[in-house]
């Protein structure tokens, strides 16, 4: 477990100099009584990913958004987490990237996969919080990350990616105030 | 906390967490393996189960390593058992490894070569042409749906898009599409019409495909629509006409031939699955191994670990076995020992147990009849010890096995440093017992039951009478298992029965022979004076003669009775505190004038003790033993009597030692045993009761006294007295003494 652990700080750091996931904007906005999310993401794939997207190997990609309010200690309290569950498949008779919203059941069909990509990237009002749930002096901020999910990845895969820095994709949080 | 340390005391030596932690490592990788092969739920639980896995393993080789390390302790201590131990260790180790390794080996080839074998040229060939098949079969399909297209969008370009609503639905039922929609250019949906109601939101092409189209380049391709199957999906540009100013595009879908539809799926999900197949063939082999290796790794050394379990487990009561052995050994029989099994090892522990109890039984039997016997034997000592007689007993093979105080004293030497010895042997170290050892040794030899015999020993200095009697030892089966003797000295009881015997005779001649003397000589004398004057001359001077004979031989006669009388006649002792260096001198000025010849020497220190003893009675002796060796030395030419006074120091005995020596012709040797006995003399004159005096002097005083021949020549008179007691001083003791002449 610690390996494990010292292998992702590892990993993170690599890929720190030109991260691949990255969380370029976000904001909420208070529409009705319903807190939404814009965001603008950009995400970029290893040659690895690549690699085995094009060989049939469907990729999950999460996009973690939670409301909390910062602590002065160790943990914040955490007041509402949200995941979305995206999956990129190549699709290899209709040589098309297929998108699909795991938590809408949608599917977007793209010719590239950067136009894919370009699509899971442009979050646009995507409710994530009732106003009512806050308290009202309460100061809350917003965080975002976006990530590729190893576990989802089939199983002889999945050791090898927790291991490598070449699967380590995640934005790391990007937080504003709500 | 103490219950604690008991309660895991207590499963570290149980088989319950053994099976515990076999059933958890069991199942832990049975799920490892269900998730390896891609099961549903297992499939994320993969790499948490490689790390309880692995962590299973490191606690393992953590238990391993301490249990190891302990064993080579007490290897290296050479601990009770720890060899037997290391022994089943290696044998288990190596009893599990083979296999193991073996079952490694070949599965790890059967894996490679099975995952291998999924895998082949034509499969491969196969599926391209099946995708190549269903492709060139779909862009057949393609083409005409993009013809209809194209005729729907010059339908359409002359329909404004106020009423385009209507006609694409016409258009839509006419062409057999599933989905018919009007954009402009940015992508803004004029109008839809769709075959399934349920849709709401139509479906748009992409960013790509509109740039595309905006190039006058017509799109065709397949889509995968939601949970609809594939579709043909086709876009073509309407320019700009009377009816409308900006150029629109028309997006349509196709639905495909539901059979088509299935097999083209068919097609793609076979190739999908191949596809991630071929990609995933390394890392599913060595996902696999892995596996496969950590599964043979944790059985491995859980095999180990039990290895060591079960060594130390069966070799447990071994070494409780080896603990109460040593025990014994050193002579503990109380030893406990704890039978904590039920198998045979453990019957053997139990009988071990009663084997010691009866072993400890018998030792105390065997400590009480010892104990017994010891006290038997210190009661005999003590009895013996205080006996007057004195006792030897010899085992079978005539060694010396016990002796009493009496016998050293009366035998004159320690005997206890003979203890063992052989009967040869103790003749050897102390020859003057040689009279003694040899009667007993004829004796034993003869194999006399019982003996009694009167012996003489005389290597003393003097003669000493025992009486022995003498019987053997009955042993086991009438064997013999020893000899006794037992002796008394009885020379003095000899001495005294002689001394009375003769003291009655002296008394008795005394008495019968005085009273007739005085007669005879009166009348002697009546018959010279009445017939003297009257008889012829002749006849007077006869008679004269005779009476005159007569008168001296009565006289004669008397003194010879007077001293017969005198030595039956024990006149009462008035001892006083003397000292013999100024005796012996005032009796040397007696005789200092009488006899020029004849030269008397003094030797004797200055500080002999003092003795307790008549004045009279010792001047008597000495008189007698002066005179005694001056009448003797008549015939000597240089005739000379030393006298030699000494304190000698003779075992417990203290006493004062007179030597009177003389340079004659000594004692003839058939006198020498009965020298002291009253008549016992070789001189022509004197009564034969001088030396008997002498005699019965010194035993008044407790003396003894003996006579010997001068290796020189010359007899030799010894005398010892007691010294009295309060004049013995320290100095005096640590004289030494010189004793021969």
């Amino acid at each position: 477990m610690a390996a494990l652990l010292v292998f992702s700080s590892f990993a993170l750091e690599a890929t720190a100099a030109t991260p691949l996931f990255t969380v370029h904007d976000a904001k909420t906005e208070l529409v009705g009584n319903i807190y939404r999310l814009n965001a603008n993401l950009e995400l970029k794939l290893t040659p690895q990913a690549l690699t085995a997207l094009d060989n049939g190997v469907t990729l999950t990609i999460i996009l973690d958004i939670e409301v909390y309010t910062p602590s002065r200690y160790l943990w914040d309290s955490v007041l509402a987490s949200l995941e979305q569950r995206y999956e990129i498949q190549y699709h290899t008779l209709a040589d098309q990237y297929l998108l699909r919203n795991i938590n809408s059941g949608s599917q977007f069909v793209y010719s590239t996969l950067d136009a894919a990509l370009d699509a899971l990237g442009k979050i646009e009002q995507l409710p994530i919080l009732d106003a009512h749930l806050l308290q009202p002096k309460e100061h809350y901020k917003v965080r975002a990350r976006s990530r590729l999910d190893l576990g989802s990845l089939p199983v002889p895969m999945q050791l090898r990616a927790y291991i490598s820095s070449e699967w380590w994709l995640n934005s790391g949080w990007y937080s504003w105030d709500l | 906390m103490g219950k604690l340390l008991v309660w895991l005391r207590r499963m570290s030596t149980s088989v319950v967490p053994v099976i515990i932690m076999a059933i958890f490592m069991l199942g832990s990788l049975w799920l490892l393996s269900a998730a390896t092969e891609n099961s549903g739920q297992f499939g994320r639980m993969h790499v948490t189960l490689v790390i309880v896995n692995v962590l299973g393993l490191i606690v393992l080789v953590g238990l391993i390593g301490i249990d190891a390390v302990r064993l080579v302790r007490q290897y290296r201590r050479a601990a009770t058992g720890s060899r037997l131990t290391v022994r089943l260790v290696v044998i288990f180790v190596v009893m599990a490894l083979v296999p193991v390794s073996i079952v490694f080996y070949f599965s790890l080839g059967f894996l490679q070569k099975g995952i291998d074998s999924w895998f082949d040229v034509r499969v491969e060939r196969a599926m391209e042409d099946s995708l190549e098949l269903s492709r060139s079969s779909l862009d057949m399909r393609m083409r005409d749906r993009l013809k209809q297209t194209r005729a729907i969008a010059a339908d359409l370009r002359e329909t404004p898009n106020a009423i385009v609503m209507f006609r694409l639905n016409e258009l839509r039922n006419e062409s057999g599409a599933s989905e018919l929609t009007l954009l402009f250019q940015s992508g803004r949906v004029i109008a839809s019409s769709s075959a399934d109601t349920m849709t709401i939101i139509p479906q748009k092409p992409g960013g790509s495909i509109l740039s595309q189209v905006r190039d006058k380049h017509d799109y065709v391709g397949l889509a995968p629509i939601d949970n609809r199957g594939l579709h043909i999906r086709t876009a073509v540009q309407i320019d700009a006409s009377a009816v409308a100013v900006d150029p629109r595009v028309l997006f349509m879908l196709y639905p495909i031939d539901a059979r088509v539809s299935v097999l083209a799926d068919g097609v793609q999900s076979a190739i999908t699955q191949y596809k991630e197949l071929v990609y995933l063939r390394d890392p599913l082999k060595q996902s696999f191994s892995f596996t496969l290796a950590l599964v043979l790794l944790v059985t491995l050394l859980s095999a180990v670990w039990a290895a060591f379990f079960f060594a130390q487990r069966l070799v447990a009561p071994i070494r409780i076995l080896a603990i109460g052995t040593r025990a014994v050994a050193s002579g503990n029989y109380q030893k406990k020992l704890p039978v904590t099994r039920t198998d045979e090892l453990g019957a053997l522990v139990q009988s071990f147990m009663d084997m010691t109890n009866k072993v400890s039984e018998a030792q105390r039997d065997a400590q009480k009849s010892q104990h017994r016997a010891e006290r038997e034997q210190n009661y005999l000592r003590a009895v013996l010890g205080r006996l007057s007689s004195g006792v030897i007993t010899l085992d079978k093979n005539q060694r010396m096995r016990a002796v009493n105080a009496a016998a050293n004293h009366i035998l004159e030497q320690d005997m206890d440093a003979a203890m063992g010895k052989s009967l040869a042997q103790i003749e050897h170290d102390a020859p003057e017992l040689k009279t003694f050892i040899t009667a007993i040794a004829k004796h034993i030899d003869d194999d006399a039951d019982d003996w009694r015999e009167e012996i003489t020993l005389t290597g003393f200095g003097r003669h000493k009478t025992l009486m022995c009697q003498g019987a053997r030892l009955p042993g086991i089966k009438g064997m013999t298992s020893g000899f006794v003797v037992v002796f008394d000295d009885v020379t003095a009881m000899i001495q005294a029965q002689r001394d009375a015997a003769w003291g009655e005779v002296a008394r008795r001649l005394a008495h019968e022979i005085k009273n007739p003397l005085t007669p005879i000589q009166l009348s002697a004398e009546r018959l010279r004076h009445k017939y003297l004057g009257k008889m012829a001359p002749e006849d007077a001077e006869v008679l004269d003669r005779s009476t005159h004979t007569i008168v001296q031989q009565v006289q004669s006669m008397k003194n010879m009775v007077e001293a017969f009388s005198e030595y039956a006649r024990a006149p009462k002792l008035q001892p006083s505190p003397l000292v013999l260096e100024v005796l012996i001198g005032e009796i040397l000025d007696l005789y200092a004038g009488e006899n020029q010849k004849i030269k008397l020497f003094v030797h004797g220190k200055e500080s002999t003790p003092m003795v307790e003893a008549d004045d009279g009675r010792i001047r008597q002796l000495l008189h007698n033993l002066i005179r005694n060796a001056i009448e003797s030395l008549s015939d000597t030419p240089q005739g000379r009597v030393d006298i030699h006074l000494q304190e000698v120091k003779h075992a417990s005995e203290h006493v004062v030692e007179i030597k009177i020596e003389d340079n004659g012709p000594g004692i003839p040797p058939d006198m020498l045993e009965n020298l002291f006995e009253p008549y016992v003399t070789n001189k022509p004159k004197g009564s034969g009761l001088g030396l008997a005096v002498v005699k019965r002097i010194v035993e008044e005083h407790n003396g003894i006294l003996y006579a010997e021949n001068r290796t020189k020549g010359g007899a030799r008179i010894v005398i010892r007295l007691p010294a009295l007691k309060s004049d013995i001083t320290p100095a005096a003791e640590t004289r030494q003494t010189q004793n021969s002449g």
